[in-house]
């Protein structure tokens, strides 16, 4: 979808383009936020007061980036000033995790729910059926390497090989989008 | 120790999951230390592994849900209903707005004598088509698509005189002697110089006029002594009724109504079936919906150049609704509209 579409109709407070980047960029702004913040009731009002605020704005809106950046770092200020009032522990190691990634990272570099989506399927389709179903069985259902391995009746080892060898040929597949998929390296 | 970089890679998902032995993880750890390639290997491979649990754990949070929460919001946090300066103001982008000559029937073979020497003419508009043109007093007619205008050659003295199809609109020059009368079946429109919108299709049991500017009259089609129906004033739509002849007048943004000479589709905050019934026309398609429950969607938007594919991608991400695209078929001798069909996701 063309930017200039998208920002004319949040500035003339079209509805329709409104709901369109909301549902887009909602999950992924979460997730971000979940980073800094670790309550999902608290980062789900935090992201939807950044979208009221947006909607808010109409034709006085102003984006210096993009609007990917607009959103991004608007949720991670929003994130940084909840963070000073939080005195906890865990805001201590998030505040840590946040000087470390904090304005050095492009928004770019964030991924919205259907984008990734449609980069790991294009990868999984890369695999061999057998393989793949080994690892989406692994990384997408949660079973271990022993259930996978009587439910289809082979080895353990096999089931091994067979993962290491998805994350091998997922590797290269993903390498291209590897920057993008900064908020999984978040997750640690 | 001396390890293939290919035996690593192996163990890569084991460490990842915790699987991996004490000692192991220490050689994978060594591993990393020995050269940056390495390190940017297990990263990479460590995103990779990630990836499919960061979609899972996006899929946690509903979109929808969240925005039915805040729309209350929406609508008191500013002048939701103010828009039409705004988007009167909005850029107007080029779009092939109206497509004129080629395929503007003019036949003069399908001339019809109607009166004793006046010989009428009809200019209709295609599917999916729009037009615009002079009429013979230098007053100007917008076409709207599978629409159709039929006007004496020359107008008579005593009134100018055109009839209706579908939907059209009138800049008409103004002449307070030569009054200008739109016929629309039962009900006809008066007019000494305005701009107005008129709707009259066949297959719809309603029609509408929409006046932009001035006054204007409705009338009862009878030719000896028409009744005066109702007295319009700018900025109201007119709904008549064909099965007791009554006319009911509301104040509306006349916008809405008449942006279509510019090549905008508005809608604010109009159902599903109205935004299908425009769009079918708009684009000569066919858009079923096919679960109950989308009729009552509410929409608010404005479309200027956007190409179909467009504006259903964002019908169907801006609610849970998907889309499916049946190829066209032949009917007969010709190609059926492209079919749509809308379901519930």
């Amino acid at each position: 979808m063309k930017e200039e579409l998208l920002t004319d109709g949040l500035r003339r407070r079209d509805k329709v383009i409104f709901d369109y980047l909301f549902n887009y960029y909602y999950s992924a702004l979460c997730v971000f936020a979940m980073k800094y913040i670790g309550d999902q009731n608290v980062v789900e009002d935090l992201v939807q007061d950044v979208f009221v605020t947006l909607w808010a704005e109409g034709p006085r809106l102003k984006i210096n980036t993009s609007l990917k950046g607009y959103l991004f770092t608007s949720v991670r200020n929003r994130c940084l000033d909840t963070q000073k009032h939080l005195q906890t522990r865990e805001s201590y190691r998030t505040q840590l995790l946040s000087v470390a990634i904090s304005p050095e990272i492009p928004a770019e570099n964030m991924l919205a729910e259907s984008e990734l989506r449609q980069i790991i399927q294009a990868s999984l389709e890369r695999l061999p059926p057998r393989c793949r179903e080994i690892f989406i069985l692994n990384r997408m259902n949660g079973f271990t390497n022993q259930e996978i391995a009587s439910q289809l009746g082979i080895s353990k080892r096999t089931v091994e090989l067979q993962i290491s060898n998805a994350l091998k040929i997922m590797r290269r597949e993903l390498a291209e989008y590897l920057p993008l998929l900064i908020i999984a390296w978040l997750l640690r | 120790m001396n390890f293939s970089f290919n035996d690593i890679e192996n163990w890569l998902p084991g460490y990842f999951s915790g699987d991996l032995a004490e000692e192991e993880r220490a050689v994978v750890d060594t591993w990393r230390q020995h050269s940056p390639e390495n390190e940017k290997i297990f990263e990479e491979a460590r995103r990779a592994w990630d990836a499919i649990p960061l979609l899972r754990e996006m899929e946690q949070f509903n979109s929808f849900e969240a925005l039915k929460k805040i729309s209350p919001r929406l609508k008191h946090s500013s002048g939701y209903r103010g828009l039409t300066y705004l988007q009167r103001a909005a850029a107007v982008l080029i779009f092939p707005l109206l497509v004129y000559a080629g395929w503007l029937t003019f036949k003069s073979q399908d001339a019809v004598r109607q009166q004793a020497d006046v010989i009428w003419q009809t200019i209709q508009t295609p599917p999916g088509f729009k037009s615009r043109f002079q009429l013979p007093d230098g007053s100007l007619v917008w076409l709207n698509s599978a629409s159709s205008v039929t006007f004496p050659l020359t107008f008579a003295d005593n009134a100018r005189q055109v009839k209706v199809t579908g939907e059209a609109f009138f800049d008409v020059r103004e002449n307070q002697n030569w009054p200008f009368l739109v016929s629309l079946g039962q009900i006809n429109v008066k007019v000494l110089g305005t701009r107005f919108n008129v709707i009259n299709y066949k297959n719809e049991a309603r029609t509408e006029i929409i006046l932009e500017s001035g006054k204007v009259e409705l009338r009862t089609e009878t030719t000896s002594r028409p009744r005066i129906l109702a007295e319009m004033k700018s900025g109201e739509l007119a709904r008549f009724n064909k099965k007791d002849n009554s006319v009911a007048l509301e104040k509306v943004d006349t916008d809405k109504y008449c942006s279509w000479i510019n090549g905008k589709l508005i809608f604010r905050d109009d159902p599903m079936e109205e935004v299908v019934r425009k769009l079918n026309r708009w684009f000569n398609v066919n858009i079923e919906v096919a679960d109950p429950a989308i009729r009552e969607y509410i929409y608010t938007a404005s479309f200027q150049d956007e190409s179909l594919d467009q504006i259903l991608e964002l019908l169907t991400i801006s609610a849970p609704i998907s889309y499916q695209v049946i190829r066209r078929e032949m009917q007969g001798d010709q190609f059926s509209a492209k079919r749509i069909i809308l379901r519930k996701r």
